[in-house]
């Protein structure tokens, strides 16, 4: 049609043509590299708007097309795509354009030019808008989160330098954070070493990474926002320095590519253990037993899949009652204190929702120490573990065993730690023969050899005896001293061995290693002394890169607990933030805003204690979310910031976005409207169904007959939940309550419900309806909080009167409402006098109400699943249908059922096709519910919380699923 | 692999100092060990007190002289990190108590009046970006040449106000001081054996520092003390003493917790000296644009900073004196004036040299 358009076509297939060409195979070319300056991509603008009208047209024009759709990407800030690409492509809406077109011109691009195909997550549910916004490089957000990573990854960038791939794989396992589109950019680490290097080096820069006209464009808008800019400087800075020394043969980089991810993580494991240490702890007067967790980064820079299984799985220690922080886990170590006593080679950690193959990876080299395990006091209060168990004259040891030997059952146990007898040992500045025998008998191996000290370069970790850690950077350095003459002394390592002469009583021998690799390494050391009998023993040293994090500086650690960085995650309380550090106070601001690190809509400011536990962080956020104007602010934010500010202690801050899945409700208030959009990006055919749930009848969803094609009006008096449903994909949201109340009553809702039969059906459905309220996305509007909370408790309440019968449900609201031990006693004698087996384990169970509340979630099914044996004998149809589904795991999955049943509003979400089963079950042997029920009221009556929700129960914070 | 001589073993030491902390090519022993706590307290904080005294006496061992690498000495050098801002002393918890844990700073910068800089912190296991131009100047690390805000930003290191490094505890009377501590002494219930106790003594000459400590032998009274702590170290404090024998010790700080234990001890011996007609003084030597501090008893970190913010800490004092610091003449006068309203001093012009 136009001679204008074959100009076009023909110069844009002849840079693209010539730049794939210069390019080394492997590198993507991107339909952003057009080389075009403002003028030239609105003069292809309005060319593609001008093909608008024929398909034969678009189709011949295919490229301006694609250059054109990647210009709208790359404004794209993580919301909408298609409303700008309308916007900016007059006569798009209105043809009888595909957006289909769009994909088949990347898809062309990607075939003739090298241009890059979207994978992941992301690119799996926006099957579209994935290829114009991966052919964007590095869209307006995702700008951000990448100068962010860079600098975060700090120093050690300049070593990898040289190597796309390894280049991109460290920047993706430096950030913990980023959206789901930076998740994408992760997992093509070649793509993301490839912008990083261009950024880094852009001096260094031909048209062989990106094209330089691009970079240049790029960096620039990466400067224009404040805080990218500086991260991006500082990280060239980095990038800059002379690196220290070659790290050997990193266990775990592509230099060992045949290696499977499996031993990768196996082999990075094997050097940071976590490491059981007894330390004295002077209030209680006794020794405590202590988990110390290594920093989990070097694991999680195997794969970004292994990050992402790090930071989803939920971490415990079974020996410890307290939770571990799983958030902080990936930069930082931690210590938890054990109650038991961990069993010996048994796993000390659990990563629960990992796959097996992996956790057995991470966990095949963390096991319990055997029994007896030495432990040598040093001189702050902490007793170490001597792998070897040697013990020298005039030290002090605790020795933990099992079952002690008969000689020591009458010496004192050192600590209240269960499972273990802990014993107080000095040994003697001089040994005889019978103190040596009894140090053996008792499981130590007294030696008076030379004694070995790491000099000169400060270890990481050592034990005091036979183990040192140093890092790859230091030069490390070895003394030997004895006590004794020896005729002869030789240090053996894998690299060759020095011997020495004569050495004096006293003398200090000072071994000088050689540049040692990444890993583990041993020497052998022996002696002859001159009168006495020869000896040899061993010595490991662990060398390991050093952690450049930036966010470890300064005392204060800050985490999100359980790691999310969605704003939905944080609005609705399912995430906590969390700081450690010295006692004290900071201050913590909140600041919503449009788009990443833009304007803020609201700011809110308060003073927050240190440590600030999940707890903590509740009340702290209560308070924030009473400033009306976060609360009117939140409906418009896509991204907020939490900043902590301890003046000379540093500050920290961590971001948020709101998660933007591909069916999803856009929300916004304008005036006294509210106006409810449903925007549906699976790019199928399907029309989503709705259905609504008012707030005063929250029970029951009814179809809604809607047009969604603009959006629609949400009634002033119709708040309440609206949910959207495709084949395969779902999306809830509660639009708020009416804004003005005609009297102060009015605030209040009071729910109405519908009777409910045991009816399974009509159970399972009100399930859902409870499941939809309790997961959907809340507004800004501090009134919906409270008004969902109270429709999740009235329909759970209204469901356990149903199962548990309606004099149970008289009593558990009598507890609730008086807190007594006395009334609790009243709950506990309705559990029922059933007798058998049951009967009795429930009322064991119950008894120990408080101890089971202390225990992780998952230890709590474990105690239950001795309960559950007697299910065949009460329901014997559905636990055949448990069974058959669930086969060998079907008491621990009918153990977890009833304890969510009872205090868990998702339940429907987990349990899925079994629920049916499970209800039928429930339904007819009410035992196990009671119990878990009366548990769960136990913590509430003890804590004194909780009327909101989420959680529906403290202590009871199920994972979702 | 090779057997090298302890002198050598030294030089290991100098190398990995260097890469972390400062070229130390220069360095005396108790340099070496200054920068061997620092690197210490970088690579294990939070670690406590003792901790961190055992870990840098081990790495020190048989490269330096026994006597440089005692409890007391490594215990000195990391009061003056706490000084120069590298170390930050707070309760922390750790084995389930609550206790005095040190914890390593962020990586921060002070640029003084006169322009320049001094840095203070790190990032953990990172090498120093400014190792090659860093001067220690005991403590205190200063960059020579400055380099502008913005490259020490781009560097990682962040902005700290002067005016927050400088803060110090409000003026007061010595005689409310002095009441304050005796009132809170009072109401202490009596001590167990309070072992190996040194007190100041009141009855040595106040212009002798070091010949102030004594045993105690026969004193009563309230006066400022420290004990050997049963792990290495010391604990500043304030105790009364009969017939020689202490019978009540409160652990410093208990007056101000922003500032270390033996701040709030130097700070109660010029209170004391004051109350007793025998303030301390100090005298000062104009010349030209300096004006020298030459002072007789150690000076509380929250006045050191501010000496240090518009001078320096002459290297070598005076015969006789135990600190000088050279102060650009034009602030002489203000900080002057802050030593008579802070610490009861008396000023002394010494007219030879002015």
């Amino acid at each position: 049609m136009c001679d204008r358009g074959d100009v076009w076509d023909s110069r844009l297939a002849s840079h693209f043509g010539a730049l794939a060409q210069r390019r080394q195979e492997g590198r993507s070319v991107f339909a952003l590299e057009h080389g075009l300056d403002a003028r030239e991509i609105a003069d292809v603008r309005s060319l593609t708007v001008g093909t608008i009208g024929s398909r034969r047209e678009r189709e011949r024009h295919w490229l301006p097309l694609a250059v054109h759709a990647a210009e709208v990407a790359y404004q794209y800030a993580g919301d909408e795509y298609w409303p700008s690409f309308e916007e900016q492509t007059p006569g798009w809406g209105s043809s009888d354009a595909s957006r289909h077109e769009v994909r088949e011109s990347f898809i062309q691009f990607a075939r003739l030019y090298r241009g890059p195909t979207p994978r992941g997550r992301w690119a799996d549910w926006f099957t579209i808008i994935s290829w114009p916004i991966a052919n964007a490089i590095l869209p307006a957000d995702l700008q951000r989160q990448l100068a962010k990573a860079l600098y975060l990854a700090g120093v050690g960038l300049a070593s990898r330098l040289d190597d796309i791939d390894e280049l991109g794989r460290y920047v993706a396992a430096a950030s913990v954070e980023g959206s789901d589109r930076f998740q994408q950019l992760r997992e093509q680490p070649r793509l993301l070493g490839q912008i990083a290097l261009a950024l880094l080096r852009p001096q260094a820069v031909g048209d062989d990474l990106l094209l330089e006209m691009t970079l240049r464009r790029l960096a620039s808008d990466l400067e224009s926002e404040r805080s990218a800019a500086g991260w991006i400087r500082r990280a060239r800075v980095a990038a800059s320095r002379p690196v220290i020394k070659p790290a050997g043969t990193g266990i775990g980089k592509s230099s060992q590519p045949q290696q499977s991810v499996e031993q990768q993580v196996s082999d990075v494991a094997k050097l940071i253990s976590p490491e059981v240490l007894i330390r004295f702890d002077p209030a209680a007067g006794d020794w405590g037993v202590w988990l110390k967790l290594p920093n989990l980064s070097p694991i999680a820079a195997v794969s970004p899949e292994v990050r992402g299984a790090l930071l989803t799985s939920n971490c415990r220690a079974p020996a410890a009652d307290a939770p571990i922080a799983r958030g902080r886990l990936l930069f930082d170590a931690q210590e938890v204190r054990l109650s038991r006593w961990p069993e010996p080679n048994a796993p000390l950690l659990k990563f629960d929702g990992m796959a097996a193959g992996l956790e057995t990876a991470v966990l095949r080299s963390w096991r319990g120490p055997s029994t007896p395990a030495v432990f040598r006091i040093q001189g702050d209060f902490t007793a170490r573990r001597i792998a070897s168990r040697e013990v020298r004259p005039g030290h002090q040891y605790l020795v933990a065993y099992t079952d002690p030997p008969q000689a020591l059952r009458g010496a004192p146990n050192q600590t209240k730690c269960s499972g273990v007898h802990l014993v107080l040992i000095t040994v003697p500045p001089h040994l005889d023969a019978p103190t040596k025998r009894s140090l053996r008998g008792a499981g130590m191996l007294p030696i008076e050899s030379s004694v070995i000290w790491p000099v000169a370069a400060v270890p990481s970790v050592w034990d005091g005896e036979g183990r040192v850690e140093w890092l790859a950077s230091d030069t490390p350095l070895l003394a030997i001293s004895s006590d004794h003459e020896l005729g002869q002394l030789t240090v053996q390592s894998e690299q060759g061995a020095i011997q020495l002469g004569n050495t004096v009583a006293g003398e200090t021998v000072f071994v000088s290693l050689p540049a040692l690799s990444v890993g583990a390494h041993e020497l052998i050391i022996r002696e002859v002394p001159v009168e006495g009998a020869p000896t040899a023993r061993t010595f490991t040293i662990q060398i390991r890169d050093p952690r450049h994090g930036t966010e470890v500086a300064g005392p204060i650690r800050m985490w999100i607990e359980p790691y999310s960085t969605d704003l939905g995650d944080l609005w609705e309380g399912s995430v906590a933030i969390c700081l450690a550090g010295p006692r004290g106070e900071a201050d913590m601001a909140l600041a919503l805003a449009a788009r990443p690190a833009g304007d803020p809509l609201a700011n809110g400011n308060m003073r927050v204690p240190i440590p600030l536990t999940p707890l903590g962080w509740r009340a702290v956020f209560d308070e924030l979310l009473e400033e009306t104007e976060l609360a009117s602010a939140y409906d418009e934010s896509r991204w907020a910031q939490v900043a902590v500010d301890m003046g000379p202690y540093g500050w920290q801050t961590v971001e948020f976005e709101r998660s933007l899945p591909p069916l999803r409700w856009k929300y916004s208030v304008q005036g006294r409207n509210h106006f409810l959009k449903l925007q549906d990006d699976h790019e199928s055919l399907e029309r989503p169904t709705v259905r609504y749930a008012a707030f005063g009848r929250p029970d029951v969803l009814e179809v809604v007959p809607a047009d969604f094609a603009g959006g629609f009006v949400v009634p002033p008096a119709s708040g309440g939940l609206y949910v959207a449903e495709t084949a395969d994909d779902l999306a809830a949201i509660v639009a708020s309550p009416p804004d003005r109340f005609k009297a102060f009553s009015e605030m209040r809702n009071r729910p109405t419900l519908g009777l409910v039969s045991a009816d399974e059906p009509m159970m399972r459905d009100r399930f859902f309806t409870l499941e939809m309220w309790s997961r959907a996305v809340l507004p800004g509007h501090l009134l919906a909080r409270t008004w969902r909370s109270d429709a999740v408790r009235a329909i759970h309440d209204l469901l356990m009167e149903t199962l548990c019968g309606t004099r149970w449900s008289e009593v558990e609201r009598s507890v609730l409402s008086v807190r007594s031990q006395t009334s609790l006693e009243r709950l506990r004698d309705a559990i029922g006098r059933a007798d058998g087996v049951a009967g009795g384990e429930a009322r064991r169970l119950a008894g120990r109400a408080n101890e089971i509340l202390g225990l992780s979630l998952d230890t709590r099914v474990d105690q239950f699943v001795t309960l559950i044996s007697s299910a065949g004998s009460f329901a014997e149809r559905p636990w055949q249908a448990i069974t058959r589904a669930r086969g060998g795991g079907a008491r621990r999955w009918t153990a977890e059922f009833y304890l969510r049943l009872a205090t868990d509003p998702a339940i429907a979400g987990w349990a899925g096709n079994d629920m049916k089963h499970g209800l039928e079950l429930a339904g007819a042997w009410g035992l196990p519910l009671r119990v878990a029920r009366y548990i769960a009221v136990a913590g509430v009556v003890a804590t004194e919380n909780t009327s909101s929700y989420p959680p529906l129960f403290d202590q009871w914070e199920w994972e979702r699923q | 692999m090779r057997h090298i001589s302890a002198l050598d073993a030294r030089q290991v030491l100098r190398s990995n100092l260097a890469v972390h902390i400062a070229d130390l090519t220069t360095a005396d022993d108790q340099g070496l060990r200054l920068a061997t706590v620092r690197l210490a307290a970088s690579r294990l904080s939070p670690i406590t007190p003792q901790g961190l005294v055992a870990a840098t006496s081990l790495i020190l061992r048989g490269l330096l002289p026994g006597g440089l690498t005692s409890a007391a000495e490594i215990d000195a050098d990391i009061d003056s990190l706490i000084l120069s801002g590298d170390i930050i002393s707070a309760k922390g918890v750790t084995g389930g108590s609550s206790q005095t844990m040190l914890f390593l700073a962020p990586p921060l910068f002070v640029r003084r009046k006169s322009g320049s800089v001094f840095v203070m912190g790190a990032v953990p296991e990172a090498a120093s970006p400014f190792a090659s131009i860093t001067r220690a100047l005991g403590a205190l690390r200063e960059l020579v040449p400055p380099p502008s805000d913005q490259d020490l930003i781009d560097a990682g290191f962040l902005p700290f106000p002067i005016g927050a490094w400088i803060e110090a505890p409000v003026a007061r009377l010595h005689g409310d001081l002095l009441k304050q501590l005796d009132d809170d002494l009072a109401r202490l219930p009596r001590a167990g054996d309070v072992e190996e106790l040194e007190i100041v003594d009141p009855n040595q000459p106040h212009t002798y520092y070091r010949g102030r400590w004594t045993t105690g032998k026969g004193a009563s009274g309230n006066f400022v003390a420290r004990r050997r702590r049963k792990w290495g170290g010391r604990a500043w404090g304030y105790a009364e003493l009969s017939g020689g024998v202490a019978v009540k010790f409160r652990t410093f700080p208990a007056i101000d917790a922003r500032f270390r234990a033996c701040d709030e001890a130097w700070w109660t011996i010029c209170a004391a000296d004051a109350a007793a007609g025998k303030a301390q003084t100090v005298v000062v030597r104009r010349s030209g644009s300096l004006a020298q501090f030459v002072v007789n008893t150690p000076l509380p970190m929250w006045i050191e900073r501010r000496l240090l913010s518009v001078g320096t800490l002459t290297e070598t004092p005076p015969r006789g004196a135990l600190l000088a610091y050279d102060v650009r003449a034009a602030d002489a006068d203000e900080e002057l004036a802050f030593l008579q309203t802070h610490l009861w001093m008396v000023v002394e012009e010494d007219a030879a040299i002015s």
